[in-house]
């Protein structure tokens, strides 16, 4: 490569660099290009994390239920008499009449 | 163009068959891009079997359901009832059907005949259209318990041993020990010597605390007595789920894995319909059942005749008549919530 072919690689870069901005096609490119590399970065990111952040559903949904069959397991049987029995039902059809109640 | 014609010849940029490096990069990034393109569009995609993700744009954004008129409330039941049916391959009716007047729903459970057999657990996990598995959810909680000296002239004599847990009083032995690792009990045979068992569901109280939290108000007692949660309306705060004192509600962590086969496809809005992930979800006395006329699922499959269900208006229905007759039990009255969900023995 002579002195003569190298200025002119090097104008034609200059060219090239000082049109793209500036033409409505390079905009364009360049927005579609952006908005497929987030959607393909969203995609990715929430690929992996699930892969990476899975967690294991049985062992929360046991977490919640378990702690509760101990604690449910130690509370006292109240053994009603007739007049608590009668209360209770005119106690729960007042409600049921008056849903604010 | 042929002043760019000349201007590419006389820069020499590249041979013909050559590649230079910046075109070679620029090939590669392209490349590595439309992988990542596809990979990432696959990914989004792929989540599309997800019940959540084929909600439709209408399912979004509808109102609370009490919040509807009667117009909106079948163009939301025609909705779900048309993914459900694409999504299950089968056809799937939700039904709408309010609660009727004059009746107040009431649950009775012999403790004494229970065989802690967990047909109930089964039976409503198949009508309910419960996760099956990671996780398997499990509306009914039948716990195995020790049986120990349950007399009732013992409640009020004696102190508890220092070991264990006092259930019934001051009897003079341990009652009621729940076991460690004894929450999905498997014996040969049941019931078994020295235990009892103890059923556990929601309670639908008529002051229920799960109510009183929920900050969307998605979740309230229906007239007919039962607690029902629209689960469109849920945003999965899981207050409820802390608030109730009976550990009934359940919490969707996952997307439920309910397989179409098995999938029960007579559903109700406010009950068994398909669940997404982030709600919560709770027994409802089969919604879908009850407001027909017919029993509940635990109450139909119970093989000793310990379940009983009825209206509590009723003077002359099973429950009512328990109620007045039996020896009645309440967990937890001092919470005032009221529940109609009541254990009692011969």
């Amino acid at each position: 490569m002579d002195k003569k072919d190298k200025d002119l690689t090097s104008l034609a870069a200059i060219d090239n660099k000082a049109a793209a901005p500036t033409s409505r096609r390079g905009f364009l490119s360049k927005a579609i290009v952006a908005g497929v590399a987030v959607t393909a970065t969203a995609g990715i990111a929430k690929k992996t994390s699930e892969v990476l952040l899975k967690e294991d559903y049985q062992k929360a949904y046991l977490n919640d239920v378990l702690s509760g069959d101990n604690v449910l397991a130690s509370r006292q049987y109240v053994l009603m008499n007739k007049e608590e029995k009668a209360e209770l039902l005119r106690s729960l059809f007042q409600f049921h009449k008056n849903p604010e109640a | 163009m042929s002043e760019m014609k000349d201007k590419d010849n006389k820069g020499g940029l590249t041979a013909p068959q050559e590649k230079s490096r910046r075109e070679f990069l620029s090939e590669a990034a392209s490349g590595t891009l439309t992988a990542a393109v596809v990979a990432g569009a696959g990914a989004l995609l792929t989540g599309s079997d997800e019940a959540q993700a084929k909600a439709t744009w209408g399912e979004w954004f509808q109102k609370n359901y009490r919040l509807m008129t009667d117009e909106e409330k079948k163009e939301s039941i025609a909705r779900l009832e048309k993914r459900y049916t694409e999504e299950f391959g089968k056809k799937t009716t939700v039904d709408g059907t309010p609660a009727q007047e004059g009746v107040l729903f009431g649950y009775a459970l012999n403790i004494q005949k229970c065989i802690g057999c967990r047909r109930c657990v089964y039976a409503c996990v198949k009508e309910n259209n419960q996760s099956r598995d990671n996780p398997e959810i499990q509306w009914i909680r039948v716990l195995k318990m020790e049986k120990g000296n349950f007399l009732p002239e013992n409640m009020d004599k004696g102190y508890p041993d220092p070991a264990g847990i006092q259930v019934g009083g001051n009897a003079y032995q341990n009652a009621g020990v729940v076991l460690e690792g004894e929450h999905y009990y498997e014996p040969e045979q049941v019931p078994e010597k020295d235990y009892f068992y103890f059923p556990m569901q929601c309670m639908q109280c008529e002051k229920p605390p799960c109510v009183k939290v929920c900050p969307v108000r998605t979740t309230y007692r229906e007239p007919d007595g039962i607690v029902v949660i629209d689960y469109n309306w849920c945003i999965g705060c899981r207050m409820c789920v802390s608030a109730c004192p009976y550990w009934a509600r359940r919490f969707n962590w996952g997307a439920p894995n309910l397989p179409a086969e098995e999938m029960n496809p007579v559903t109700h809005y406010m009950g068994n319909r398909p669940r997404m992930q982030g709600v919560a979800e709770k027994c409802t006395f089969c919604i879908q059942r009850t407001r027909q006329g017919r029993y509940t699922a635990c109450v139909e499959v119970c093989p000793v005749g310990a379940r009983k269900f009825g209206n509590l208006l009723d003077p002359e229905s099973e429950v009512r008549k328990i109620l007045e007759k039996k020896r009645v039990f309440r967990l937890k009255a001092e919470l005032n919530t009221y529940p109609k969900f009541f254990y009692f023995m011969d």
